[in-house]
């Protein structure tokens, strides 16, 4: 049984750079998503354009800094932030990531991988059950891409993932990128990740670009979404049916135009296969 | 819990640069593991002074690209970032370099100008007064009327040319050189419908706002004018002081008290 809320459709991340255009246009965006931290402010231009761009859109809120897989405890004061950020646009739903960002109070701004273990399963199902309460809504938690794994790991990542999402009764948020660039950088096949995650589960659908230059493939998101990630997302809408899509791009923003162009793309990928299973 | 809390503490150790790499907990083992750990190493820095470079374009040029990365990676080994939020980083690059990170004056009065701007730039918005209230307040009311500054509004005071440099790059022009002023000035920051802008206050101007500050009555201020003007132009200066103020969205309200 499917515990989503009903498909938006294809989105993209907000971005400073498109405000107006947004704004001016009628560009074929179903809906937006935010980086929470970035409206997590008193006012001016940042709150004005939210608000203005909220009039026209849906939008879901999609933070970096829950730390929700840290041993520090849960921060009041960024709960407390979301929460209030939530209050005031009514998001679709709220997102952060499957990670720890930092301990002992520190803030390292990245989304360090965890231990797969069952340990790390009951600490972060606690932590995850006790956001859910204090928002009064699902959280969902979205995979990230890593660089190492640990040795002490006692299952591959969507064994952890799903486990999470089953025991919180969380909601997912399928990072295709990430999925590939962790296969590729420890070896494992990204179709079994995508087939391994609990499929009712999943809210959203992130595609992003990535670089791979080095001997690791690092998640950049600042370039188009390559063939291979492409394949990969037909391969997840074969197994998901329809879920809200996005162009995740943070970094050499390109004209809105160019997204929109990428964005066609994805539905241009989705539409066969979900009129085949229709 | 505790093999958890060992494992996040020292990967954390190793990010901020006080422990080796953990490369007997990390797969695969070895010299890859390390170049592995190292993507985190760098990007922990890479992303703050990203962040930096955004908001801090006037300290960027007067310190030069190479050294603006020196500046900002002593300032992150010295002061680790503890906010959640990217954004209030930005504050300790002016506290480092405010006590003691730099030789040059001219750099820590930038990095304070810059991060005043970036502070007023997503303040709290208030009701700004109008024309308007200043028409409907009737006249027996101004002596005791106490006007009141938005809460947005940052004072400094600049020994350098810091503004022109950065409003010419604000501008794309090419910035003059770091100067020291003849006369040290009192720069105002505020925000003008939604825009950052900064300005040299006058000196009978800076007290006057000094004093609304202290809930100075538009008699009170009256009477601080005098300090700069003749006792029959003082209203007239008050007067005209307000209407700037007005014009500039400085006031929040008019207390009738
Ligand atoms: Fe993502």
């Amino acid at each position: 049984m499917s515990r989503t809320t009903p498909s938006l459709g294809f989105g993209l991340g907000l971005r400073v750079e498109h405000y107006d255009e947004m704004l001016a246009g009628d560009p074929t965006v179903d809906w937006l998503e935010i980086l929470s931290e970035n409206y997590m402010v008193e006012g001016g231009k940042p709150l004005h354009y939210l608000h203005r761009l909220r009039e026209r859109f849906p939008m879901v809120m999609h933070g970096v800094s829950l730390n929700i897989g840290s041993v520090d405890p849960l921060n009041p004061d960024y709960l407390k932030a979301l929460k209030r950020l939530a209050d005031s646009i009514e998001p679709a739903w709220i997102s952060d990531h499957l990670c720890w960002t930092g301990v002992d109070g520190a803030q390292l701004h990245d989304l360090m991988p965890l231990v797969h273990t069952e340990d790390a399963i009951a600490h972060v199902v606690d932590r995850v059950r006790r956001v859910q309460d204090f928002l009064g809504r699902r959280l969902v938690l979205e995979n990230v891409s890593s660089y190492v794994s640990y040795r002490q790991s006692e299952m591959p990542e969507w064994e952890f993932l799903g486990a999470i999402a089953e025991r919180a009764d969380c909601l997912l948020l399928l990072d295709v990128n990430n999925v590939y660039v962790s296969g590729r950088n420890h070896g494992f096949d990204p179709r079994v990740y995508i087939d391994g995650v609990p499929a009712g589960r999943v809210q959203q659908i992130h595609l992003a670009g990535h670089d791979d230059s080095g001997p690791v493939i690092i998640d950049t998101h600042d370039a188009p979404v390559c063939e291979a990630v492409w394949d990969l997302y037909a391969h997840a809408m074969r197994r998901l049916g329809p879920v809200s899509t996005m162009i995740e791009r943070d970094d050499r923003i390109p004209p809105l135009g160019d997204l929109l162009i990428e964005l066609d793309r994805a539905r241009s990928v989705a539409a066969p296969i979900l009129r085949a299973a229709a | 819990m505790n093999a958890l809390l060992d494992l996040q503490r020292r990967f954390q150790a190793h990010v901020l640069g006080s422990a080796p790499p953990l490369a007997d907990a990390v797969d695969p083992p070895g010299a890859d593991a390390s170049t592995r750990l190292r993507i985190y190493v760098d990007a922990y820095r890479l992303r703050l002074i990203d962040v930096l470079g955004n908001d801090f374009p006037g300290l960027r040029w007067l310190a030069g690209d190479d050294g603006f990365d020196r500046l900002c990676r002593a300032c992150i080994e010295a002061r680790p970032s503890q906010h959640f939020n990217l954004r209030w980083y930005g504050a300790a690059l002016a506290d480092f370099l405010e006590s003691g990170g730099s030789e040059r004056p001219e750099l820590a009065e930038m990095a304070r100008f810059e991060w005043n701007l970036t502070l007023v730039f997503d303040a709290r918005d208030e009701p700004i007064v109008t024309e308007a209230d200043v028409a409907a307040l009737a006249p027996e009311h101004w002596p005791a009327m106490q006007p009141r500054s938005h809460g947005a509004i940052r004072r400094q005071r600049c020994r350098w040319n810091t503004a022109a440099i950065r409003a010419a790059i604000d501008r794309g022009a090419a910035p003059p050189v770091a100067q020291r002023l003849d006369l040290a000035e009192e720069r105002i920051i505020w925000r003008r419908r939604r825009d950052v802008r900064h300005r040299a206050l006058e000196v009978d101007e800076a007290a006057a706002l000094d004093a609304i500050g202290d809930g100075a009555t538009f008699g009170d201020l009256c009477e601080l004018l005098c300090g700069w003007h003749a006792q029959e132009q003082v209203a007239l200066r008050a007067a005209a002081l307000l209407r700037r103020w007005i014009a500039e969205q400085w006031l929040t309200a008019l207390l009738a008290v």
